[in-house]
């Protein structure tokens, strides 16, 4: 007749340590899968319908047309300018006259993308003379140009 | 044969599964956690270098194609059904932000078109969903 051990050496106290490493993969897929990254955009105010409607000099009103080709014209110019001189020149402007408002009109049928690439400059302008306390609130206007 | 009875057994309660039974819980929870997705359209973002945070609980999304087409809540809407849908978002969280995911071929119109829509419902704080560009 086999004879049986008493008691194997095994102690039931014992965590298994092997499956550590799976638990710890596991929690992190599950951390790399739920992290989401944060939203990155361009924030406006919109002002208010029929609302307070303010009178502006023109001389302190600056126009970026946005052209239904993408191409940009600062106020009555008929030769357009590149995006890469956009944020000088208003830069410059916005030193010349702190109380300069900004109109971006954009072409009905302008592409979306070449209205933000505009803005972009702008509020890249806005954020270099962030220390002179020049704020961009209220200071960027959307419109869209009225095509007969 | 003499069978000794076996004097005082101890009350023990087996401690070392307690181990098992906490990561059963805890992958039981993880597999029924449902992330709230939302689909929206396939579109292409525009670039911006000047591009912020914006706080996601705030957020409402506003979804515009190549097309124009506009969805939200995963919902293919016309223009007119944006008021009473952004109303109904702004009641329950006055600090709304509406998120403009829009791709950057999308024509200005449809854009200046759910703007005024957005006016109207008062949802005046406004972002538009870019791509941050490397420097």
């Amino acid at each position: 007749m086999a004879k049986f051990k008493r008691g194997s050496k095994i102690s039931a106290d014992m965590v298994g340590e092997s499956s550590m490493s799976d638990v710890a993969f596991l929690l992190l897929i599950f951390f790399i899968v739920s992290t989401t990254f944060p939203e990155i955009g361009l924030p406006m105010i919109l002002p208010t319908k029929g609302g307070d409607v303010k009178q502006v000099k023109r001389e302190n009103v600056m126009q970026i047309v946005t052209a239904r080709s993408g191409a940009y014209f600062i106020d009555i110019d008929t030769e357009s300018t590149p995006l890469s001189e956009l944020k000088g020149i208003v830069r410059q402007r916005l030193t010349d006259n702190e109380n300069l408002i900004l109109s971006l009109e954009t072409h009905p049928d302008a592409p979306y993308g070449s209205m933000v690439d505009a803005l972009d400059e702008v509020t890249l302008a806005y954020d270099e003379l962030e220390a002179a306390h020049i704020r961009r609130e209220h200071r960027i206007s959307l419109k869209m140009l009225e095509i007969e | 044969m003499e069978l000794r009875r076996k004097a005082g057994t101890g009350a023990r309660i087996p401690t070392s599964s307690m181990a098992d039974i906490a990561f059963l819980l805890i992958v039981f929870f993880m597999v029924t956690t449902i992330f709230k997705l939302e689909q929206g359209l396939a579109i292409t973002l525009p670039r911006s270098t000047a591009g912020e945070k914006i706080p996601k609980e705030k957020v409402a999304h506003i979804w515009i194609d190549q097309t124009g087409m506009i969805s939200i809540d995963d919902l293919v809407v016309g223009v007119p059904d944006i008021e009473p849908l952004v109303l109904a978002k702004i009641r329950e969280n006055p600090g709304l932000i509406v998120s403009f995911n829009t791709d950057e071929r999308a024509p200005y119109r449809v854009v200046n078109e759910a703007m005024e829509r957005l006016k109207l419902a008062h949802a005046l704080r406004v972002s538009f969903t870019t791509v941050p560009v490397e420097q």
